[in-house]
């Protein structure tokens, strides 16, 4: 069987431990973020609400016109198609020109998109998913239905591209 | 509070560093959701995190969390090293001070970033969340540690279950006459009350004085570092004095 010497063992288990830490901590520094991922121009391509009452397949999913109007009043400053995120920290509607000053911010490990406009929050999503093609933000509503709300984000081009290709 | 250790610690001992340390752990953790999202004085639930960034391929969520995971378990070894290694240094009051000095450094260097170099990104907010992660990783291992693992204090998942089973306990009369059931049972419920009203007491001053919060936490653990300082000095002066008056009154009455 094979054995080890405990005082060996002892200082591979403080070598692991040190080298994880340093590991992670580099990918923290130098890994793509969330913050640097989300920088760009973002169409939505999907808004779906899943009840939180009722179990329900992908295809019911598929927000009601009306419903979404109702959201849309609720959270006026996202009724956008093409959201932008700036390197500056602001977020405007790409497609037309707006006032709005509206600022975001990632928080947590990288997980909740909080909206600012004059320092107070104006909303905070979480976000499901993020890759450099994907953005899937959701948002827990308290409207006529409880239940959370997902909204999918394509990065711009990215169906361009893909026609050009086929 | 701090200068006993282990079986020499009395109850009220625990009490004390107890009630406190749990006072200042709720309040590290509710500003830390306030401020950054993020849960700092318990990392439970970041394990099923860690596994489920994992498994969904986020690499970098993933990472951030392990470095989380490891500041508070670096925090705890480090806590522990200082109160076996110190002793002998230093003496046992003050290697179990250096934890609490080094988690009060570790609030007040968020604060201080916060205050004057925070440019609100989330590499930062990841560092000041470790940073959080670390000082409850140091408080946890010393309570743990000098308490004899009676005490720990910036989680209540132990606690709760802990005080269920007392609760279910006090149902036999002669449970009820325990004295050592019944200490233990008042210390968790200190610690756990403690926990609250420092949460509560976190989330209120925020609102009046945001980041400004994270100096009245280090203002609580200079109370705990520096408690036993104060009742040592105290029981010296009390000592010398009787000395000096029984010198006195030796000189007075002539006496050798």
């Amino acid at each position: 069987m094979l054995r080890f010497n405990r005082k060996n063992l002892l200082a591979g288990t403080y070598l692991l431990l040190v080298s994880l830490l340093l590991l992670a901590a580099f990918m923290v520094m130098h890994f793509e973020s969330p913050e640097r991922l989300i920088e760009g121009q973002w169409v939505e391509t999907g808004w779906y609400m899943e009840k939180s009452e009722a179990v329900q397949d992908q295809s019911s999913w598929e927000l009601q016109a009306s419903l979404r109007e109702e959201i849309m009043n609720e959270l006026e400053l996202f009724n956008v198609q093409v959201w932008e995120f700036d390197s500056n920290g602001t977020i405007r509607d790409a497609e037309h020109a707006s006032d709005d000053n509206m600022q975001w911010f990632i928080r947590g490990r990288g997980h909740i998109l909080q909206l600012v406009k004059d320092g107070k929050q104006v909303e905070s999503f979480q976000i499901a998913k993020i890759n450099k093609d994907t953005l899937e933000l959701h948002l827990n509503l308290d409207l006529q239905i409880k239940g959370v709300l997902k909204i999918i984000l394509e990065r711009k081009g990215l169906q361009e591209d893909y026609a050009k290709k086929i | 509070m701090l200068r006993k250790y282990s079986n020499h610690r009395t109850v009220s001992d625990n009490i004390k560093l107890g009630g406190l340390t749990a006072f200042s752990a709720g309040m590290v953790n509710v500003i830390s959701v306030i401020v950054f999202f993020s849960f700092t004085s318990n990392i439970t639930g970041y394990y099923a995190v860690f596994a489920q960034e994992l498994s969904k391929g986020n690499w970098y969520q993933g990472a951030v969390v392990l470095f989380w995971i490891l500041l508070f378990f670096f925090g705890s070894l480090i806590s522990n090293l200082v109160i076996i290694h110190g002793k002998k240094l230093w003496g046992q009051y003050i290697s179990h001070a250096v934890p609490v000095i080094l988690e009060l450094l570790s609030i007040l260097f968020v604060g201080v970033y916060l205050d004057f170099f925070y440019k609100d990104t989330l590499q930062e907010t990841e560092l000041l969340v470790g940073a959080l992660l670390f000082a409850m990783g140091l408080q946890n291992g010393l309570t743990a540690s000098i308490s004899n693992s009676v005490i720990k204090t910036t989680h209540l998942t132990g606690l709760t279950t802990d005080l269920a089973i007392l609760v279910s306990m006090f149902t036999k009369s002669k449970n009820r006459q325990n004295k050592q059931l019944v200490d233990k049972f008042h210390l968790l419920l200190t610690i756990l009350f403690s926990y609250f009203l420092g949460g509560l007491v976190s989330g209120l001053y925020y609102v009046k004085f945001g980041n400004q919060t994270f100096y009245l936490v280090c203002f609580v653990l200079v109370i705990i570092a520096f408690f036993d300082f104060y009742k040592l000095k105290r029981v010296k002066y009390l000592y010398e004095r009787r000395a000096r008056i029984k010198k006195a009154s030796c000189k007075e009455y002539g006496m050798s």
